[in-house]
């Protein structure tokens, strides 16, 4: 049984079913947000042209011409870009200025728009803190966040290393995931590094993350570790866990077989005889196998970063074999039900021109995955997402449920708190099951009312396992 | 390849139009406290707004800075570098009159001898 009572609520400031809309409060401090993050873009903007000019060859040449009115420019756009009520380098427009923002230290906490930017990120944290009263009546929790707002960072991490020590891993992640993308935001916004700006930027103006958030490394290296060419090898379940399988094609006993075949990283697709009589395909893609970082499995950490940043990654490939293999007909109606990496695959399959063309793929539910700044070929395809509040995974491509950006309005998004915030216990596909059953009911009940069609008898069920 | 005046007079007018859009981001932040409802975030509000009028000052400061830039350019090369002329001419004749006098001073102190 799940502890506590959950909070559901849509991710969207207008709100839509299931769930309370959020507190009006919040709602002004999200839509705050959102202004400083377009303020925050025409300053940077202008930034990013000014310091473009100190560039400029035709004003180099010019200083020659007239030494004397062009070393009075010089020092006064200098003075603008780098003095300190100036503008800041324009570092996330200009690779130039982030050049002058490591000479000269105008990056960061000295920067405008980057000020105006953080500012847009404290506004998401007071938000959240409405939802969320015990972000701020955690002691520890609200002094963390008062260190990363004041750029005090060996505090931050101080604070943060205490949390671990007496809360353990766990505990830690979760309490700290409902602001972990405002928190990184803000330390990447603010530090002196003017290399991982990018990711500060990103979060606060509500674009996809490109690059991890300290040293600013761009997240396409991690995926070029990933080797393979992906492939799905059928296989056949004992009998003692083929009977484990259930067969109601609710999104519950999806998430129950996922969490079953998760000792295994196999894959199942289902064929399905719906009512009307018409066959159609559950394919269920399961989550990280999370043991290893790259391993022979497709599902490993590895293969979850190229997954997030290229759609061509091994599981994918994995994928397009297992469809070929399983003689799925062409012109076949297919659901995609999935979890954590799952979701990520299902998106870059209905991403995939030649998939998109050959299968019909009418649903895909994704649960606990980073699937925001995904899309579908097909705009007609239905997307459900839904994710618990302390899980970090859905974070990772950039949006916290506390974004006031929405890419998808037209998606089915719920989010929750259960009471329980443990990470990455709240993660699993067991919890998301047990979740969906008892603490938001009426949000499984809407999925598996728009799933009715690949609800019927189970012709057939294959397993397959993915490898890179 | 030659300095372009009209070059640095169209960097005055993008200087120009950019201190417009500093001044507008000022205006917007002034009013976005009233939606604030929190005394740190109306303080920081108020804080950006106020650099934002700075800065679009010293733009339009820039932006003049800039078309006298223009004009220095545009005129012939000798009058352009009057000034540097005039420097190098003065302290010429500030070393010349030293030397002159310290020679002089030479002469007369050898002629008693």
């Amino acid at each position: 049984m799940s502890q506590g009572h959950a909070h559901v609520h849509t991710r969207h400031l207008h709100g839509h079913e299931p769930g309370e809309s959020a507190p009006h409060e919040t709602e002004e401090l999200m839509l705050l947000a959102r202004d400083l993050g377009v303020c925050a873009e025409q300053i940077a903007t202008t930034a990013g042209r000014l310091t473009a000019l100190l560039g400029d060859p035709a004003l180099l040449r010019s200083l020659a011409a007239s030494p004397r009115t062009g070393a009075r420019v010089t020092a006064l756009l200098t003075r603008i870009i780098a003095g300190a009520e100036g503008l800041g380098c324009g570092t996330e427009t200009t690779k130039l200025g982030k050049v002058v923002a490591m000479l000269t230290g105008a990056g960061g906490g000295e920067s405008l728009p980057a000020l105006v930017a953080a500012t847009a990120l404290k506004a998401r944290i007071r938000g959240l803190a409405r939802m969320h009263p015990e972000l701020f009546a955690d002691h520890d929790m609200a002094a963390l966040i008062d260190a990363v707002e004041g750029d005090r960072q060996a505090e931050a991490v101080g604070r943060f290393r205490r949390m671990l020590a007496e809360r353990g891993t766990g505990e830690a992640l979760g309490a700290i995931a409902p602001v972990f993308i405002e928190l990184s935001g803000l330390i990447a916004l603010l530090d002196d590094n003017p290399f991982n700006d990018a990711v500060g930027w990103n979060f606060a103006t509500g674009k996809p993350m490109t690059c991890e958030p300290v040293l600013g490394m761009p997240l396409t290296w991690g995926s070029a570790l990933e080797h393979g060419g992906g492939s799905a090898e059928p296989v056949e379940l004992t009998p003692a866990v083929a009977s484990l399988i259930e067969d109601d094609g609710t999104i519950v006993a999806h998430m129950r077989n996922i969490r079953l075949m998760r000792p295994f990283g196999y894959a199942l697709l289902h064929r399905i005889r719906g009512r009307d009589g018409a066959e159609r395909f559950v394919l269920v893609l399961p989550g990280l196998t999370a043991d290893t970082v790259d391993g022979d499995a497709a599902m490993d950490l590895v293969g979850a970063i190229r997954n997030t940043q290229l759609t061509d990654a091994a599981y994918t490939r994995a994928m397009r074999s297992l469809f070929a293999q399983a003689g799925v007909p062409a012109g076949a109606e297919v659901a995609l039900i999935s979890h954590s990496q799952g979701g990520v695959v299902a998106m870059n399959l209905v991403e995939d021109e030649e998939l998109v063309e050959r299968y019909r793929f009418t649903h895909l539910v994704a649960v606990g995955a980073p699937i925001d700044y995904r899309s579908p070929l097909d705009a007609s395809l239905w997307v459900a997402s839904v994710t618990n509040q302390h899980d970090i995974v859905p974070t990772l491509d950039g949006r916290g449920f506390g974004s006031p950006y929405d890419p998808h309005p037209d998606w089915y998004e719920v989010d929750y708190a259960d009471g329980r915030h443990g990470f990455p216990a709240c993660h699993g596909a067991a919890r998301y099951a047990e979740n969906l059953e008892t603490d938001i009911p009426e949000a499984a009940a809407h999925i598996d009312r728009q799933l009715a069609r690949y609800r019927g008898e189970i012709v057939e069920t294959r397993a397959f396992r993915l490898s890179d | 390849m030659p300095a372009d005046p009209r070059r640095v007079l169209t960097m005055s007018e993008l200087v120009s139009a950019e201190a417009d859009r500093m001044l507008r981001q000022a205006v917007a932040l002034t009013e976005m406290p009233a939606a604030a409802p929190d005394p740190v975030l109306s303080a920081e509000l108020d804080a950006h707004s106020a650099r934002c009028q700075s800065v679009a000052r010293q733009l339009d400061r820039l932006a003049e800075v800039l078309e006298e830039h223009s004009r220095a350019i545009e005129e012939p090369a000798y009058r352009r570098h009057l000034p540097e002329l005039a420097a190098v001419a003065g302290i010429g004749a500030v070393l010349g009159a030293g030397a002159f006098a310290l020679h002089r001073s030479r002469r007369k102190s050898r002629g008693s001898r």
